[in-house]
C-alpha cells in the first residue's frame, strides 16, 4: 500500500508525526520520482499521474507481484488539472489549436490506462467514477472478481486532485467538506486461502449500500466484529451529523476513529480511510490522534495500546451512499 | 533571427515540458526528433500547436513537417519566411 496525500509521500511518518495545517486548503506534498519514473516518461505527466505511477509502483514492489491480473481505479474527477487546462485553451484557442498532451490525459481512465501501459498489463482494467464512492466501488469489483476467481489479484487504486479553482467550486458545492486535499492511494489485493507473512490485512467484506434506513444500516453491524469504526468524520456538523445518527443508534458503544483530520476531504478520501485503518492493523496500535471521541481524556487515548483486531471503515457520500470495509488483522493477537 | 532562435527554443522547453533543459542545452541545428533531442510523434503535434498559436502558420502540408522539425535553425527559418503574426 502506498499514499501520496497532504502528508509525507509513500511513508508511515504520518503515523506518529502528522504534518498539520491551518489553512482549510492543501495541496499533495509531491513524491520524489526518482527511480519510479523515467525523466523521460515524466515530462509529459501532470501532477496526479505522477502520484499515481509512485503510489502504484510502491505498492507492487511492496508486494511479489509484477504484472497484477486487473488494474481497478477509483476517482472522482479524474485528471482535473489537465481538464481545466484544456478547457481553458478552448475557450480562448477555439476548436482547432489545442494540445493534444491536455487532450489525452485529461479523461478519467487515463490514470488506468497509464499504469497499464507502463506495466505492460493488458488485463482487465476498468475505472469507476462515482464521487466519494468511487474508491469502493472498484474495492468491491476486485473483491468479488477475487472471491469468485475471475482473477488472482488487482492494483486497486483511487486517485483525486484538488486544483485551487476546483477548491473554490467545492466551497459552494460540497457544504459538507472541512479541510480538503488531495489523495492517491494504491494497494495490492490477492486472493488467498490463508494469510501471508507479507500482508498487510484481511479485506473481510465490502459492502456499498444507496440510501439505507437508519435502521437497515444499524443491522450492518454487532459488537463482536465492529468494536472500532473508522468514520470519515471532518469536524463539519452537514457531514458528522450522518455518523452520529448511526453512532448513536446502533445498541453498543464502538471506539471512533478519523482520519480527514490529517489528509483531508475529497473523493478519494475514503480510500485513505482503508489504508490508514490498514496501516493500524498492520502496526498493531492506533496512534493518539486517530482517536476520534478523544477529547483530551486520557482513558480514551490508552485505548489506542490495545492490539486492535478488527477495523471497519465506514464512509457516506453526501448522506445518501455509505460504504462499509471490514478489515482483518493477519497479524496473531 | 538570433532573438527569433532564442524565443522559439524557449517556448519549445515549455510547451514540450523539458524541465531538465535550458535554452543553452539545444544546439540550434541538433535533431530535434531521433537521436537528437529525442522528441516523438505527440512532440511533433505539439510543434503544430505551437506554429499556429504563437506565429499564426497552419502547416497546409503535413509532408513538409519532417523537413521544417528537423532543427531549431529549420523551424525558425520557416517561421521568419511564413509568420503571420
Amino acid at each position: 500500500m502506498a499514499q501520496v496525500s497532504c502528508q509525507q509521500p509513500l511513508s508511515d511518518e504520518w503515523f506518529d508525526s502528522p504534518r498539520l495545517y491551518e489553512e482549510m486548503y492543501a495541496r499533495a506534498v509531491e513524491p520524489d520520482t526518482r527511480g519510479l519514473i523515467l525523466p523521460s516518461e515524466a515530462r509529459r505527466m501532470s501532477r496526479i499521474l505522477k502520484r499515481t505511477v509512485c503510489t502504484s509502483i510502491t505498492a507492487l514492489n511492496s508486494s511479489a507481484i509484477d504484472h497484477p491480473d486487473g488494474i481497478i481505479t477509483g476517482t472522482g474527477m479524474g485528471c482535473m488539472e489537465n481538464s481545466e487546462k484544456f478547457l481553458i485553451d478552448l475557450s480562448r484557442f477555439g476548436e482547432n489549436c489545442l494540445k493534444p498532451t491536455l487532450f489525452m490525459q485529461s479523461t478519467h481512465n487515463t490514470i488506468g490506462s497509464l499504469i497499464a501501459i507502463i506495466l505492460k498489463c493488458h488485463g482487465y482494467n476498468n475505472t469507476y467514477s462515482h464521487k466519494g464512492i468511487s474508491f469502493e466501488s472498484a474495492l468491491l469489483d476486485a473483491w468479488l472478481q477475487i472471491r469468485s476467481g475471475g482473477l488472482r489479484n488487482a492494483l486497486v487504486g483511487s486517485h483525486d486532485e484538488v486544483t485551487p479553482f476546483m477548491d473554490l467550486v467545492m466551497e459552494s458545492t460540497h457544504p459538507e467538506y472541512s479541510f480538503v486535499s488531495e489523495a492517491s492511494v494504491a494497494m495490492i489485493a490477492i486472493g488467498r486461502d490463508a494469510p501471508d507473512e507479507s500482508d498487510i490485512c484481511e479485506i473481510e467484506s465490502v459492502r456499498i449500500l444507496h440510501r439505507p434506513d437508519i435502521a437497515d444500516l444499524c443491522r450492518m453491524f454487532d459488537a463482536d466484529h465492529d468494536s472500532l469504526l473508522m468514520l470519515g468524520l471532518n469536524g463539519n456538523p452537514h457531514n458528522d451529523s450522518h455518523y452520529s445518527q448511526l453512532t448513536e443508534s446502533i445498541d453498543y458503544a464502538p471506539l471512533l476513529l478519523r482520519y480527514r483530520h490529517i489528509f483531508g476531504d475529497n473523493f478519494s478520501a475514503p480510500a485513505v480511510g482503508v489504508y490508514a485503518a490498514a496501516k493500524i492493523l498492520e502496526k498493531g496500535r492506533i496512534p493518539c490522534h486517530m482517536l476520534a471521541n478523544d477529547d483530551g481524556n486520557p482513558t480514551d487515548c490508552r485505548a489506542s495500546n490495545r492490539h486492535p483486531q478488527r477495523i471497519t471503515v465506514v464512509n457516506h457520500c453526501d448522506g445518501s451512499n455509505w460504504s462499509i470495509v471490514r478489515l482483518k488483522s493477519v497479524k496473531p493477537n | 533571427m538570433e532573438n527569433l532562435i532564442l524565443q522559439l527554443k524557449n517556448q519549445i522547453i515549455e510547451a514540450l515540458n523539458l524541465e531538465d533543459m535550458t535554452a543553452a542545452d539545444i544546439d540550434d541545428n541538433e535533431a530535434l526528433f531521433g537521436d537528437g533531442i529525442g522528441l516523438d510523434s505527440i512532440d511533433a503535434l505539439e510543434l503544430i500547436v505551437l506554429l499556429e498559436r504563437e506565429y499564426g502558420i497552419k502547416l497546409a502540408n503535413p509532408a513538409e513537417g519532417k523537413e521544417i522539425f528537423k532543427s531549431v535553425a529549420s523551424i525558425a527559418d520557416y517561421i521568419s519566411r511564413n509568420r503571420k503574426k
